[in-house]
């Protein structure tokens, strides 16, 4: 017994170093933040001379032309929470009319989702900046550069994944339930919306997380289909942005970084039990 | 405070107009230019055609009676303006009567005959009439159109099946539709367009190449020192971040005070975008570790210089980026882990315990045999995760250091010793690249092609190997 204490507390220690490593990296970034560029490139190491350029750091990436830093946090919160309620229930509906139509082309059309579950994003890239081209020059529709474009991809992008989650869960559900609804006098939509729609919310969470941290942290899509200097521009393609153009000016570059992870950590901080519980069930599933 | 310039307005119209566009695209469009139009089209069609049906044999029977009407209206005209030829023309007409029924007692014979071949000609006409009506989609008898009987039975009528199909098409559209035009479409464009040399600048006026664009690539020393590299890296990568992972879930899974801060902090990496990463760590590899080599006096390897400016060598640039890389996923991987080892029943662990076995004997044939379908999964997504790493290594190093090519490497491809590489050049980068730097679109193209059946090739391989495994164990 006393040997096995005494061995969980040299694992508690060990973990606690551990923890302290992960963490180091972060506390170097916000050590740094508080200084100067020169006080970095002389000794990253020090501690800030003087406290008040923390506050300058943040309110220089604030008003930067390079980042406009509110207006990026705002795109990336318009596109990330679009593309996640588009995805969601959209995928939702199409999940549940192929499970429920016991027909061949049901099945078909479920394949094809799965076969884009192995499509890289690199495969598609390429023609899809063509096509979004090709789309707003002879349809007159501008796909590139606009919010319901981005969300667009992203629902095209998010669907095979989400469908093939949600034909799992709905298979589950008992048709009783269904049936007893259309007999209170249902309608289709009804019957999905109000019934079903409640029943997925499980599945509703994890797709929420796993689709949600992809889409706020995704930097390739963003950069083809909105690129470094656009309109709607997302908080990654901010501070590449910055990066590019001030790639030795660490001061306000780790300051744009400490802005940009904050959002998901305090984030993670409030809603911790959903988010682990989201992306190991999505893994697993 | 002056000085702050003044900022945008972060709600402006543009929601407004977003939500508005939204609208449009998801409810209004479909309903509108699809669905309505659809429906109305198919009735107002099926009865103008049916009117069209009936109304002309009508009116063909119609034109003799309307031909005899106005003649009769014709000759009653002239017999009140010219009573004297009326006697003349009937007089006429009984000579005429006289000759016909003469030619009729003569003809009597053939009438029979004649008849046979009408009706011949009568069911042969029907059948063209029938075929033709039934190319034109018409059916003149039912008096209704067959396509639109069938859109009518099928998607638009008012039949329980009709509606169940309606409803099935609406809750497809949205996913299915933006899934075909967003990743399908663009796919098979990219089948396509990999035997062609699109450049980026020639949209339109490509020549289809054959397979030039594959063979370029791989004579192309540089495509083929990115495949090496990236397959040494998602080996290595796979192994660390398997193994850092797995004892950091053995870790936690002790009955630690702290656990659920140990578990929430290894995963918190995870949550911050690979790009945002890429940076804090390439401030940390260049400018706080030669820092630290400075204090510590201790000045080598990755300690003495800057990751980037050309400084780093090609291993340890790799190093670097597998560092990054499992401190970032090894948290992920870990909660994997975690549900796994979870459902490890105690009473098997207290029982080895009893027997008398070591924690490694413990591990060897208790734990690892019943978190093997964990391995799997955890297995896949490091493998497919390493394969496609991109935004980590682009805010790195941006792909380099740059190096001297491998010896091997310039044998077998038969280029000189002194061709340089980009030693942190993954596929992913090399695609990029090569289509938006050196404007090879096609190249680019049939590159991606082939990354991605390496990956499908690794990836099934690796999970029927895997769960091949899982049977054994």
């Amino acid at each position: 017994m006393n040997r096995d204490k005494i061995g969980l507390i040299i694992i508690e220690i060990f973990a606690f170093l551990l923890l302290v490593l992960f963490f180091l990296p972060f506390a170097l970034v916000i050590l740094n933040a508080t200084k100067t560029a020169v006080e970095i490139t002389t000794d990253p190491l020090a501690f800030a001379k003087d406290a008040g350029t923390f506050w300058k750091n943040i309110t220089n990436i604030m008003t930067s032309e390079q980042i406009r830093y509110w207006n990026s946090f705002l795109n990336s919160i318009i596109i990330t929470s679009g593309s996640l309620i588009a995805i969601g229930i959209f995928s939702g509906m199409a999940a549940w009319v192929l499970v429920r139509t016991k027909k061949r082309y049901s099945h078909i059309i479920f394949v094809i989702f799965l076969s884009g579950m192995v499509i890289p994003f690199q495969v598609v890239m390429l023609p899809l900046v063509r096509l979004l081209e090709a789309i707003s020059v002879n349809v007159g529709i501008p796909m590139k550069d606009t919010y319901y474009g981005v969300i667009l991809i992203y629902v095209g992008f998010g669907a095979p994944l989400s469908v093939f989650m949600f034909h799992g869960f709905i298979k589950s559900i008992p048709m009783d339930i269904e049936e007893a609804a259309i007999i209170d006098g249902c309608s289709r939509s009804q019957l999905f919306f109000r019934i079903i729609l409640p029943i997925l919310k499980p599945i509703f969470v994890t797709l929420l997380v796993l689709n949600g941290l992809w889409i706020w942290n995704d930097y390739l899509l963003p950069l083809l289909v909105i690129g470094m200097s656009g309109d709607v521009r997302t908080l990654p393609l901010a501070v590449a942005n910055l990066a590019g153009a001030y790639i030795r000016q660490w001061d306000l570059l780790l300051t744009s970084v400490l802005l940009a992870a904050i959002p998901v950590v305090v984030l993670f901080l409030f809603a911790q039990k959903f988010i682990i519980k989201g992306m190991t069930s999505g893994a697993i599933k | 405070m002056n000085h702050v310039r003044k900022q945008e307005l972060p709600f402006n119209n543009k929601i407004l107009v977003f939500l508005f566009k939204m609208f449009i695209f998801i409810i209004a469009i479909p309903l509108v230019f699809i669905y309505v139009p659809l429906r109305f089209i198919a009735r107002k069609l099926s009865k103008f055609i049916l009117f069209l049906i009936q109304a002309i044999p009508k009116f063909i029977q119609a034109i003799p009676e309307f031909i005899l009407v106005i003649s009769k209206f014709f000759i009653r005209l002239i017999d009140i303006l010219f009573p004297k030829g009326k006697e003349i023309r009937e007089e006429k007409r009984e000579k005429k009567r006289s000759v016909k029924l003469e030619h009729k007692r003569n003809r009597e014979v053939k009438v029979s005959e004649q008849n046979k071949l009408a009706k011949f000609f009568a069911n042969v006409g029907e059948k063209i009439v029938l075929f033709l009506s039934w190319l034109t989609a018409f059916h003149p008898y039912k008096g209704d159109n067959v396509i639109i009987k069938y859109l009518d039975t099928n998607i638009t009528g008012e039949k329980v099946e009709a509606q169940k199909m309606r409803s099935f098409i609406f809750f497809l559209v949205p996913a299915l539709g933006s899934f075909t035009v967003f990743v399908i479409t663009p796919f098979l464009m990219g089948v396509f367009f990999s035997f062609t040399d699109w450049t980026g600048l020639n949209n339109g006026n490509e020549v289809i190449v054959g397979f030039q664009n594959y063979s370029t690539i791989f004579s192309d020393y540089l495509f083929v020192y990115s495949f090496i590299r990236t397959t040494l890296y998602s080996v290595l990568n796979v192994i660390v971040i398997n193994v850092v992972a797995f004892s950091l879930a053995l870790v936690v899974t002790q009955n630690l005070k702290l656990k659920n801060v140990y578990r929430a902090g290894f995963f918190l990496p995870n949550l911050i975008g690979g790009l945002v990463l890429g940076y804090i760590w390439q401030f940390v590899y260049s400018n706080v570790f030669p820092a630290i080599g400075t204090a510590i006096g201790w000045e080598s390897g990755i300690f003495s210089h800057s990751l980037i400016g050309g400084y780093a060598s090609s291993s340890e640039a790799m190093g670097a980026l597998i560092a990054v890389v499992a401190w970032q996923y090894a948290g992920y991987i870990m909660m994997i882990y975690i549900a796994a080892l979870q459902n490890v029943p105690t009473d098997l662990i207290e029982a080895s315990k009893i027997d008398g076995a070591n924690a490694f004997q413990r591990l060897r044939t208790i734990i690892f045999p019943l978190v093997a379908q964990a391995f799997t999964i955890a297995l896949f997504l490091t493998l497919v995760t390493s394969f496609k790493q991109f935004d980590t290594v682009i805010s790195l190093t941006g792909g380099g250091p740059s190096a001297l090519i491998p010896e091997y490497l310039a044998k077998i491809m038969d280029v000189p010793t002194w061709s340089s590489v980009n030693s942190l050049d993954l596929m992913t980068i090399n695609i990029y690249e090569t289509a938006f730097s050196h404007y090879e679109m096609g190249i680019g193209q049939a590159k991606a092609i082939v990354f991605f059946l390496i990956l499908l090739i690794v990836g099934v391989a690796q999970v029927t190997y895997s769960q091949k495994k899982e049977v054994e164990l």
